[in-house]
């Protein structure tokens, strides 16, 4: 059979399929016309490949299906004229059927040996299953196109302020300017979440709310599914100056979640108009937003993709100093982000030149990311990192399921010479081969897919808490037809060395000779493939070892206090009826008395922000001597407590003081400052007494420099990962929010005491709900759970890998015992030991690994390099691993070779010498 | 012998046959009825209902000789026979029966 058409090269696999399955009298013009189409639809990359393939499964299944009932009797008579394809026709069927012939073949030979079809089945599925499993997350999480319209042309604005990181947060003047400026379709713009709560039927409960601009969701192509979106007008900013009788004006609005809809009304559909009690202000409802919608944004723009109420925000064109407005743009037709993003950068320049005293020294840049890519960009390392993972554990099934083939190839040297010599061609003998390849890879496939399906439930059980998107991840189509091809890869893999070497000439003549040079052809050709899975294997180990070192020096981090029996909660007051710093300071102390109070409590107080809740505030200091010039660059977290909080949170006290009431009466100017701010600054001197500058927007003023009181340890605040900004505490009353994180020591369960803190706290009359009560250690193992997610993971990846090498070992070695039972029995006879035999044949396994070994460790020097996010205190060539590692993939190679080999030593020198 | 009805496809490459008037291979069909319909079609659907109809012998097809230019190939023309000209009136007048007096309808929702 002719395959010309082939050699055109971009069709290759697509137009071998299709010069197959189409009718052969038609074939060669719909491939010329495909090939025209394929030019007019013009392009290469990606969707040209798509567009390919889609046609190619298209032509051919439609053609088979097409086919089958032209030959089905039953309706012949409505196909009566076959005319010119009917010989050619009785040539393809012939062949047809020889496929089918052959498939018939390969389940009698499977069912003949279930043992061993089970090995292969198992071994296949245990590389397919992982892969099925880890491409459902790429799915889910990468490749799905965001829910929004047209998601590929929206995209983040994110701010660069002289290196620091990429902040995801606008002014609101700065988005007036983008939109009015930039060729961007349409820019719109989200606040951060805000914590509120509403009082339905006389119950209170805390919800998370959202500012939008009007044209928000409109950019996304999303619509209320009950009532209308916010209009422009509503949008507006109020007018300053007199806002007395122009607030008035204007009912304040808010569209429903789905969730909240269902929950709190029962999915009424009378809801339009009704209004929604937020304590200090009502709202009426003007809409619901459909079921499922989530705003999606990237890491650190503190907004929860369940947010419940979403109001209007109004952009007020004077704002410009405050960058806190999550901003979205959507890039015009045919304009590409690159040209979006140069032009972002433009304006951005000529706002510094038009408004210097905002942007003094600010070196701020723009930038444009894409909204998907900017969502994921704390996750793809770890999901690619995985895929490489899965992919190798897949490369080490085939090779092992090759290498069992290949081995089963020998019972059936008889039957292949007895075939070959009735006429069976190569050709015929290496399709037979593959169909059984195939028929094992596909029961691999179905096997898989219920392993992925299985291992899927404790993937997501074991999420780390930063994976967007997850509800997103399941097994359907795509992931199904991923499989399929995995699996026809794999039998590709598995099958093709096997079946070249059964149809070997070599070997067939060799069996003509009735001799048995065949066996160790195929023992050079299985010791090459135990030597690739090692070496793969021992990639994925170093891999997972580095990650288990990263874990370990993870969590013996110093976090410089103790989590364990502290709880964490945040208690919000009513912001209009406590409207004085003084009446939030009295409130909150009193609580703080009273918590303290409750049995069990060992010590209490309160924090501007949660520790490890990866939330910052950040502010530049100077000190005393550099006072009189600019800021000089220093950068320190900041954080407002109660009087108590090291204590609370068991952060030792290393000179001077804690805060005290007095300090909190009245505006007093002082600080605590951790033991590296203290370092660095007074390295030779006592910090206490000494002055510090601050510019940050509390009732502080401007220039006034604070006294340093005291010194405390340092302690993780942001996250567990993250290390040194120095740390500066404030009395609460120079930041006095009314918002403040509660930190409860107790003994025993930290959870105990929350149900009578919340009963106290509405004694009080807070006015608001304690939400977000979190154990502290969850924080610290939410922490852990991100590296725990890749580490179990890979675990059991290279754990797979390990079983998978141990037995292609073991197997091989047994296979070469066994083809050297003979040689043995003559060893036996002239005087060798039993231990000499022993020794010869484990010497096989250590070699093979030996050979592999090298192979794997330049490997894994090549791409460990990918997993350099994920570790933690370890290098990516951490020389621990790379030597400790090699060493016990030896110790399992020897292992596996010592059963066989033992067995070998034992054998009776008679049997063996009659072995032929 | 019972006359199978025209597909909904087979009739579409018809009607696009006739219109392109001696210029219809495989590639201007689809693009005629995707142009004309406005909507995607399979393109394998196009070559199974060619396929079809020149078995039922309603289409006939005619190589010709390929282009003189480099990369030219042989085409695959296809022409209407009268069976099935007679075939598409058969189904015009069909379908116009069934919409006889319906118009008001039509007129009510536009």
């Amino acid at each position: 059979m002719t395959m010309h058409a082939s050699k055109r090269a971009p069709w290759s696999l697509s137009r071998w399929i299709l010069w197959r399955t189409l009718p052969v009298d038609e074939r060669e013009e719909i491939l010329n016309d495909l090939d025209e189409a394929a030019v007019r639809f013009g392009g290469r990359g990606p969707r040209a490949w798509l567009w390919r393939w889609r046609q190619t499964l298209s032509f051919s299944a439609r053609f088979i299906v097409e086919r089958a009932s032209e030959r089905s009797p039953h309706l012949a008579n409505t196909h009566t004229s076959r005319g010119a394809s009917f010989a050619p026709q009785k040539r393809k069927e012939r062949l047809m059927s020889g496929w089918w012939k052959d498939f018939g073949f390969a389940v009698r030979q499977l069912l003949r040996k279930p043992g061993f079809s089970a090995v292969v089945v198992l071994t296949l599925a245990l590389g397919i299953g992982p892969n099925t499993a880890i491409f459902t997350v790429v799915n889910g999480v990468l490749l799905e196109p965001l829910p929004y319209e047209r998601p590929e042309e929206l995209a983040l604005f994110r701010v660069d302020l002289s290196g620091l990181e990429r902040h995801p947060g606008l002014a609101q003047a700065e988005v007036i300017d983008f939109r009015a400026a930039s060729t961007l379709s349409d820019v719109g713009a989200v606040s951060r979440e805000i914590s509120t709560s509403i009082t339905t039927e006389g119950n209170m409960q805390a919800i998370l709310a959202a500012q939008v601009t009007p044209n928000l969701f409109p950019l996304l192509g999303v619509e209320p599914m009950i009532g209308r979106n916010f209009t422009a007008e509503e949008g507006a900013p109020r007018i300053s100056g007199e806002d007395g009788e122009q607030e008035e004006e204007r009912v304040p609005i808010g569209i429903i979640s789905y969730a909240l809809w269902q929950q709190r009304y029962g999915g009424d559909r009378e809801i339009l108009g009704k209004t929604l009690d937020l304590g200090s202000q009502s709202l009426q409802i003007v809409g619901v937003m459909p079921d499922g919608f989530q705003l999606l944004l990237g890491p650190g723009t503190s907004l929860s993709p369940d947010i419940d109420l979403w109001i209007p925000l109004p952009l007020d064109p004077d704002h410009r100093s405050f960058w806190a407005i999550r901003t979205i743009g959507r890039l015009a037709p045919g304009r590409s982000l690159r040209e979006a993003q140069a032009e972002v950068e433009l304006i951005g320049q000529q706002m510094v030149e038009e408004h210097p005293e905002n942007y003094e020294n600010s070196g701020i840049r723009f930038y444009l990311h894409p909204l998907h890519g900017d969502l994921v960009q704390n996750v793809r390392p770890a999901i690619f990192s995985l895929l490489g993972a899965v992919g190798l554990v897949l490369l080490i099934a085939c090779t092992n399921a090759a290498s069992l083939l290949l081995a089963s190839m020998r019972s059936r040297e008889k039957e292949l010479a007895v075939r070959t010599a009735l006429g069976a061609g190569r050709g015929r003998i290496i399709r037979q081969v593959m169909s059984e390849s195939l028929l094992l890879a596909l029961m691999a496939s179905i096997l898989g897919i219920f392993l992925a399906a299985f291992g899927l439930e404790t993937l997501l059980a074991l999420q780390p808490a930063g994976l967007p998107r997850a509800d997103n991840i399941r097994l359907d189509a795509t992931v199904l037809l991923f499989t399929l091809a995995g699996a026809f890869v794999a039998a590709l893999a598995a099958g093709i060395i096997p079946a070249w070497k059964a149809s070997s000439p070599e070997v067939q003549e060799s069996l003509k000779e009735g001799r048995r040079h065949g066996g160790s052809v195929r023992g050079r050709t299985r010791s090459a493939l135990v030597v690739a899975e090692v070496a793969f294997s021992l990639v994925l180990l170093i891999g997972a070892g580095l990650l288990i070192r990263s874990f370990i020096s993870l969590s013996r981090v110093d976090l410089g206090f103790d989590p364990e029996g502290v709880v964490t909660m945040r208690v919000p007051l009513d912001y209009e009826r406590f409207n004085t710093p003084e009446s939030r300071w009295d409130t909150y102390t009193k609580l703080q008395d009273r918590i303290g109070a409750l049995p069990g409590v060992v010590a209490t107080a309160g924090i501007s922000l949660v520790p490890l809740g990866n939330q910052g505030m950040m502010a530049s200091y100077s000190y005393e001597g550099s006072l009189d010039t600019d800021w000089n660059g220093l950068s320190a977290d900041y954080r407002f407590v109660l009087p108590g909080y090291f204590e609370s949170m068991g952060i030792r006290l290393m000179a001077g003081r804690d805060f005290e009431a007095r300090d909190n009466q009245k505006i007093v100017p002082v600080a605590i400052v951790d033991v590296t701010l203290a370092n660095e600054v007074w390295p030779d001197e006592d910090p206490i007494g000494k002055w510090l500058g601050l510019g940050l927007g509390s009732a502080l003023e401007e220039d006034q420099p604070v006294e340093i009181v005291g010194v405390v340890e340092h302690s993780r605040i942001i996250n567990v990962r993250e290390v040194v900004r120095p740390q500066i505490y404030l009395p609460y009353r120079l930041g006095p929010a009314a918002d403040l994180v509660f930190t409860v020591r107790s003994e025993g369960d930290p959870l105990a005491p929350v149900a009578a803190i919340r009963e106290e706290a509405e004694l009080l009359g807070t006015g608001r709900p304690i939400h977000s009560v979190r154990a502290m250690d969850s924080y610290v193992a939410a922490a852990l759970g991100d590296t725990r997610f890749t580490l179990v993971l890979m675990g059991i990846l290279a754990a797979i890998a390990l079983i998978l090498s141990t037995v292609g070992i073991y197997s091989v070695i047994t296979y070469l015992v066994r083809d050297r039972l003979h040689e043995t029995g003559i060893r036996l006879a002239l005087g060798a030991s039993q231990g000499e035999i022993v020794r010869m044949n484990l010497r096989e396994g250590f070699v093979l690994a030996l050979v592999g070994l090298p192979i794997g460790l330049l490997g894994a020097l090549l791409l460990t390099g990918f997993l350099d996010s994920l570790l933690y205190g370890v290098g990516s060539t951490d020389p621990l691993t790379f030597a400790g590692i090699p060493i016990l993939l030896l110790a399992v190679a020897l292992l596996a070779s010592y059963v066989p080999a033992r067995r070998a030593g034992r054998v009776d020198p008679l049997v063996a010498l009659r072995d032929e | 012998m019972s006359r199978e009805a025209l597909g909904e496809v087979e009739e579409l490459v018809l009607l696009a046959i006739l219109r392109l008037d001696g210029e219809a291979y495989g590639v201007p069909i689809v693009e005629e009825i995707e142009k004309r319909t406005d909507r995607q079609i399979a393109r394998a659907a196009v070559y199974v209902a060619l396929r079809r109809l020149r078995q039922k012998g309603l289409v006939s097809a005619s190589m010709a000789a390929p282009e003189p230019v480099p990369g030219g190939r042989a085409k695959r023309y296809f022409r209407v026979e009268p069976a099935g000209i007679e075939r598409l009136a058969e189904s015009r007048s069909a379908l116009l029966s069934m919409w006889d007096g319906l118009q008001p309808l039509l007129d009510k929702r536009s």
